[in-house]
């Protein structure tokens, strides 16, 4: 009977670490799928924010959309541990670069709009903009 | 018979104190070899002690010494029985009580022996298993802290913390801008992370998950071990004293076996050897004269 408990046991621990080792490999396999969704979103919002195509109204109401999808979206990068599993450049510069990679909550920390930090970042400013040329490079 | 008594005890006599080779011919047939293998370093290190110990009880030198254990007792008590019937035993009866009764010492100081050398064995192994545990755990440590993965754990970590401390300004801020209801994603989350809280805190409890303590304190794998080490090295100095026991007990045996040997040798009484009266020429000068 002993015997038969202790198979039981061992099969169960078995079966319950093959699972675990199934969903760890499912998740390897879309482990940079959240930094992917932020980068797009992101790149949607400064897409919406340097338009010429929009009213400024129009701009707002997209901004606003943009700034609660991209909170989401930071917040899912910033709790997911699946990103630690994938150590490729694009996952390292992006904890590394946290002011441009999580727009929202920096701006927040350091009480700018997000697109003024942006453009901090960048060392944009109004000065650097028109001290531009056209020309060829 | 009493020539064979002598031989015998002549034999116990140059046994005194270097009877350590003896135990030598056992050391191939109980032996105890454990592996530091990456599965037992896997395990928490309360777990390794025990699994050692089992390891161990289930092992040949274990059982040997379990064996003499039994056989030292049983010899404690024949002493024991000699010494009384050696208080009323007379003459030719009580060199026969004295010869057994140092059999039986002789006997028990082979098996101390015996047990002493598989002790110091089983210490000296267990020993060089906790330091190999030990710096594989300490080289398992260094390469966890200077790897990517830490590093990138580390850059989320403080990532994480950060915006933490914003959370509540960003919350408010999409309220200012007209969404006063948490997104789905916030809600579900919160909700979720409520009962991964209330799993964790299940588990920080249970008993197959808890801390080596040491005290009641816990401590770290790599202090537990070196907690594990002192307390080899403290029974190792313990069984050097219970040597020197020994061979002050081997020496005693010796120096009673060599008293009884010259007692049947030279008789009972009278151990000094008496001189021979030589008449001195001054005594019988005067005859001369």
């Amino acid at each position: 009977m002993n015997t038969v408990m202790k198979t039981k046991t061992i099969i169960c621990a078995l079966s319950i670490g093959f699972l675990a080792s199934v969903f760890s490999l499912s998740v390897n396999a879309q482990s940079a799928l959240t930094l992917e969704n932020l980068e797009r979103e992101r790149a949607a919002m400064l897409n919406t924010f340097t338009s010429d195509q929009i009213t400024p109204k129009q701009q707002q109401m997209s901004m606003n959309s943009s700034y609660r999808r991209l909170t989401d979206v930071e917040r899912m990068v910033l709790r997911d541990d699946r990103l630690l599993n994938n150590q490729s450049a694009i996952v390292q510069r992006a904890f590394q670069n946290y002011e441009l990679t999580f727009l929202i909550h920096a701006s927040a920390e350091k009480k700018l709009l997000p697109m003024e930090l942006w453009l901090s970042e960048l060392n944009i400013t109004s000065n650097s903009i028109l001290s531009t040329k056209k020309g060829r490079r | 018979m009493l020539f064979h008594k002598i031989i015998f005890l002549f034999i116990l006599t140059s046994f005194s104190f270097s009877a350590m080779s003896s135990a030598d011919g056992q050391k191939s047939k109980v032996s105890w070899q454990p592996v530091a293998s990456d599965k037992l370093i896997r395990l928490p290190v309360n777990i390794i002690e025990k699994r050692v110990e089992q390891d161990f009880n289930m092992s040949p030198m274990a059982s040997r010494v379990s064996n003499i254990e039994k056989e030292m007792l049983n010899t404690v008590n024949k002493m024991k029985a000699l010494g009384e019937q050696l208080s009323n035993a007379q003459d030719e009866d009580l060199i026969e009580q004295r010869h057994a009764l140092l059999q039986q010492k002789s006997h028990y100081l082979d098996l101390l022996q015996e047990s002493q050398s598989l002790r110091q064995r089983a210490l000296a192994t267990k020993q060089d298993l906790y330091l190999n545990i030990l710096d594989k755990i300490t080289i398992q440590n260094q390469s966890n802290t200077s790897s990517l993965g830490y590093q990138l754990r580390q850059s989320q970590k403080a990532a994480r913390a950060r915006m933490e401390k914003m959370i509540t300004r960003v919350d408010q801020h999409l309220v200012n801008g007209g969404y006063d209801e948490a997104s789905p994603y916030a809600t579900e989350y919160a909700t979720n992370l409520d009962k991964i809280n209330q799993l964790k805190s299940k588990i920080s409890q249970h008993s197959a998950n808890k801390s080596p303590t040491l005290n009641g304190v816990e401590v770290t794998s790599q202090e537990y071990l070196r907690q594990l080490l002192i307390d080899v090295s403290s029974e190792q100095s313990l069984l050097d004293q219970e040597g020197l026991l020994l061979s002050y007990m081997a020496r005693l045996v010796a120096l009673d076996a060599n008293e009884m040997e010259y007692q049947m040798s030279y008789g009972a009484d009278e151990i000094e050897v008496k001189r021979q009266e030589i008449t001195s020429p001054s005594s019988v000068a005067d005859l001369f004269l």
